[in-house]
């Protein structure tokens, strides 16, 4: 199950948080901060793993962190131990791909000032921690009509 | 690659943000608030920024005609992710889910998600506004309940919602079928008493296998409408989780086993590894392989040859994301062959499948590869122990992800036959490394010597190693085991105070040059007294062994340094023993405990030496310390005094005799035999996720 997807940017802020399991505010605000304190240290050689995430995930249980480094953003993704980390890396890798559909070449911007936008694509690909989809093609179709009705309600 | 005009933007942005400073009379629209943000300079700015917007919001939230709601939540929503408050906005959340117009509910729902979580009573308010909405003939409507209910719902809004979630699973759409269905996992994890509803009762899991088989063929062998390719392979996720489903089942199923083969053989061929999708699923086949009990000769010949092309063809594929789904699949692919109850064969191969990923410069690849070679390695050690040098070399990569896999692996490596020159690796180790570890890495090295050690010898000498180099960090049963086990072994003794006494005098002369050093230009020592010096624990042992056979040092001449070319033996007599002794006694860095180890051992050898100028000498030493400021030290000074004075007579010879052997067994190997069944059942149930 996937725990937590995050969206760091290089200086520490974060651009989207996105909890599927219950954390209190402070904790989620702590685990963001050990995190990204993890992540950036890591030099970019360095494999899109991290085992045995400091505190809150609990030692012991398996949490692993899947990383990936997009220019200025850090999408992160908290999974336990039933998730293959590989696969997760192409969840990570559709998932941009979607953002970068819907938003024509998406830039750190785009998701400051879409923040709703990169929640509805994200809720299309992950529904309580499982992926529910994980292809564009699919998912932009979808979230088009939607979009078309949040105009015309407007 | 997608984010490369952000450089530009940004600075655009930040020169256009002076139109929406003076904003604050009217509620600004959300790009103008976050452009605002933006230009803040410092964070009390950004502070009473998001103060006064939120304090707006506020005012705003009561006023239930304002036309701006949508607007508001989202500017809220902006403000939760700069970590700023926003409980304000809750009851909010559920009015914006009771609008009928569709983007002010979609927000609310989104808000609803990002602001509340499952244990809030608020959301006792919203199974009507959900039953409607899952009602509704749009499927958006629908769909939007359902993707709240999964993320945030708690047991009574699904029991509330029940009903309506069932007819969502009779929905025409697959759209709504698929959210469904996830919003029922969640129900089950919520509340297990709801599992007969959504599940059938006990379910007969063997027949789940011809359905798995069925699904994985028809994913291989179709054409597909690509609908759910990724890179080319046809939906890897959905394979990679067949896969594992399939390792679950054939455990130790024989007849199910067999009817995975075709297919897993068909995976392991026709996959597309240069892909990391392919690799993904060949990766779980060759997991799935592993697990079940597999037919044996084609399995293997069919894997084989797509290995080793894999292998051969790949070069620094992995290192290309779009490929990775390539990795994935084999990576899940060797697992399954782990898994299952595979001929020995075709684990040797997947075994050197891994190697091979091991090899490679992709950190990525090799990270996997070393977390699948630990679930090997209680299945099928030898075939990984020829690869033991390539595991070695992994201690030293950068990346600590790897180095800790590595070092688990080095230790699960270890037996009798290679027992000295794993542990002497690990010993290397220690020196370099992170301080996370090292507490655990001087357990394991003393573990280790102390099952496959080649001699108690060589025991002492890693052991004694250890403590000089990791000694602040060894906990307190490691110099226990190393003090049973010289005393345990008689032909030891001698031995051990040579190589002990070298340890120590060694140490004392590098703390004496340090003091020295220190004290010249000031008083800078204040910081090293805090801590505990690192060779503390070696010193305590080192004394204990010099008083108990420090004796025998003058039999025999020996190195100081036994690695050091062509440096003369000395002959230790009593004098440079109590020497010694006394020198760590006065260094002002000893530790009162140190303090106390020493004084027993003069007593000790006072009993052994019967020269007059070094009991004189012992006992002018003890006599010092009777008016010690450390009333333990004062004490043991009064009583070893009167010990050793002219009135304790025969006395003295009974009190300091050897002390005898203790009938114990190691305080590392009492424990382990639990540690040992942990860490495979461990491995166990990792291996049925």
């Amino acid at each position: 199950m996937i725990l937590a997807c995050l969206i760091i940017n290089n200086r520490g802020k974060p651009r989207l948080n996105k909890f599927y399991e219950r954390y209190p505010i402070d904790t989620q605000k702590k685990l963001i901060r050990e995190v990204y304190q993890a992540i950036s240290k890591r030099p970019p050689s360095a494999c899109n793993f991290l085992e045995n995430a400091y505190g809150f995930w609990g030692k012991g249980n398996g949490v692993k962190i899947v990383y990936r480094t997009y220019a200025t953003l850090c999408f992160i993704m908290v999974v336990d131990s039933a998730e293959s980390e590989l696969g997760i890396m192409d969840l990570i890798q559709s998932f941009v791909e979607c953002l970068d559909h819907q938003f024509e070449n998406v830039c750190e911007l785009d998701l400051i000032f879409h923040s709703d936008k990169v929640h509805f694509i994200l809720d299309e690909m992950i529904l309580g921690g499982l992926v529910i989809e994980a292809r564009y093609q699919n998912i932009l179709p979808s979230l088009e009509a939607q979009d078309k009705m949040d105009r015309a309600s407007r | 690659m997608a984010f490369n005009k952000l450089r530009n933007n940004v600075s655009q942005v930040n020169r256009g943000t002076a139109i929406g400073v003076c904003a604050d009379l009217f509620m600004s629209h959300l790009k103008d608030f976050i452009r605002e943000i933006r230009a803040c300079k410092t964070a009390a700015e950004e502070r009473e920024v998001v103060a006064r917007e939120s304090a707006d919001i506020r005012t705003s939230f009561k006023d239930m005609k304002c036309k701006t709601r949508d607007r508001n939540m989202a500017k809220l929503l902006f403000i939760h992710l700069l970590g700023y408050p926003a409980y304000f906005g809750q009851v909010e959340t559920v009015n914006l889910i009771a609008s009928s117009k569709f983007h002010e509910k979609r927000l609310g729902y989104l808000a609803l998600m990002v602001l509340l979580d499952e244990q809030q009573d608020l959301l006792m308010l919203l199974p009507n506004t959900m039953k409607t909405d899952m009602a509704s003939p749009s499927n958006f409507m629908t769909a939007l309940a359902l993707v709240a209910l999964g993320n945030i719902g708690n047991s009574e809004m699904i029991r509330d919602l029940s009903s309506e979630l069932e007819k969502c699973f009779r929905h025409s759409h697959a759209y709504i079928r698929k959210k469904a269905t996830l919003c029922a996992v969640r129900a089950i994890r919520k509340d297990p008493d709801v599992a007969d509803q959504y599940a059938p009762k006990s379910p007969q899991y063997d027949q789940l296998v011809p359905t798995a088989v069925r699904a994985l063929k028809s994913l291989l062998l179709s054409n597909y409408s690509s609908q759910h390719d990724v890179a080319g392979i046809t939906d890897p996720f959905l394979q990679i989780k067949l896969l594992q489903v399939m390792r679950v089942l054939g455990r130790g199923n024989k007849a199910a086993s067999d009817l995975m083969n075709d297919v897993l053989a068909q995976v392991a061929t026709n996959t597309d590894h240069r892909k990391n999708a392919g690799t993904a699923v060949l990766y779980e086949c060759v997991q799935t392989v592993l697990s079940i009990e597999a037919e044996p000769v084609r399995m293997c010949a069919d894997i084989c040859v797509c290995c080793v092309f894999v292998c051969r063809k790949e070069g620094g594929v992995f290192v290309c994301y779009r490929k990775n789904a390539g990795t994935a699949v084999l990576y899940e692919c060797v697992q399954t062959v782990l898994s299952i109850e595979a001929e020995p064969a075709l684990r040797v191969l997947a075994v050197n499948i891994l190697m091979r990923f091991l090899a490679r410069n992709d950190n990525n690849t090799r990270y996997v590869a070393l977390n699948l070679l630990s679930k090997v390695v209680t299945l099928d050690k030898p075939t990984v122990q020829r690869h033991k040098k390539i595991i070695v070399d992994c201690l030293n990569d950068p990346d600590i992800s790897i180095r800790r896999r590595a070092l688990e692996l080095t230790y699960a490596l270890v037996d009798a036959t290679n027992c000295r020159h794993l542990v002497t690796e690990m010993v290397d180790y220690l020196g370099r490394a992170d301080a996370e570890f090292k507490t655990d890495l001087t357990r394991k090295i003393c573990i280790a010597c102390e099952k496959y050690a080649p001699s108690k010898k060589w025991q002492l000498d890693t052991i004694i190693k250890v403590l000089s180099t990791a000694g602040s960090y060894v906990r307190d049963d490691i110099p226990s085991a190393l003090v049973l086990l010289i005393s345990q072994t008689p032909t030891l003794h001698l031995y051990a105070a040579q190589r002990l006494y070298a340890a120590l005098y060694q140490a004392t002369h590098a703390r004496v040059a340090a003091v020295a050093g220190a004290a010249a230009p000031a008083v800078s020592g204040g910081k090293q007294e805090e801590q505990q010096p690192p060779e503390e624990t070696l010193t305590q042992v080192a004394i204990w062994a010099l008083g108990e056979y420090g004796d025998l040092l003058p039999t025999e001449p020996f190195e100081l340094n036994p690695h050091a070319e062509g440096e003369p033996q000395v002959a230790v007599g009593p004098a440079e023993l109590v020497g010694l002794l006394e020198q760590i006694i006065r260094l002002p860095l000893t530790t009162a405990p140190t303090r106390a180890y020493a004084l027993t051992a003069l007593t000790k050898l006072s009993g052994r030496f019967t020269d007059a100028p070094v009991l004189a000498r012992i006992t002018d030493l003890i006599a010092a310390y009777r008016t010690d400021i450390t009333v333990e030290l004062q004490q043991r000074a009064c009583e070893y005094g009167a010990v050793l004075g002219a009135s304790a007579g025969v006395l003295r010879q009974a009190l300091v005799k050897r002390m005898p052997v203790p009938d114990l067994t190691c305080p590392l190997t009492r424990n382990t035999e639990e540690d040992e069944n942990s860490f495979i059942e461990q491995f166990s149930e990792q291996f049925s996720e």
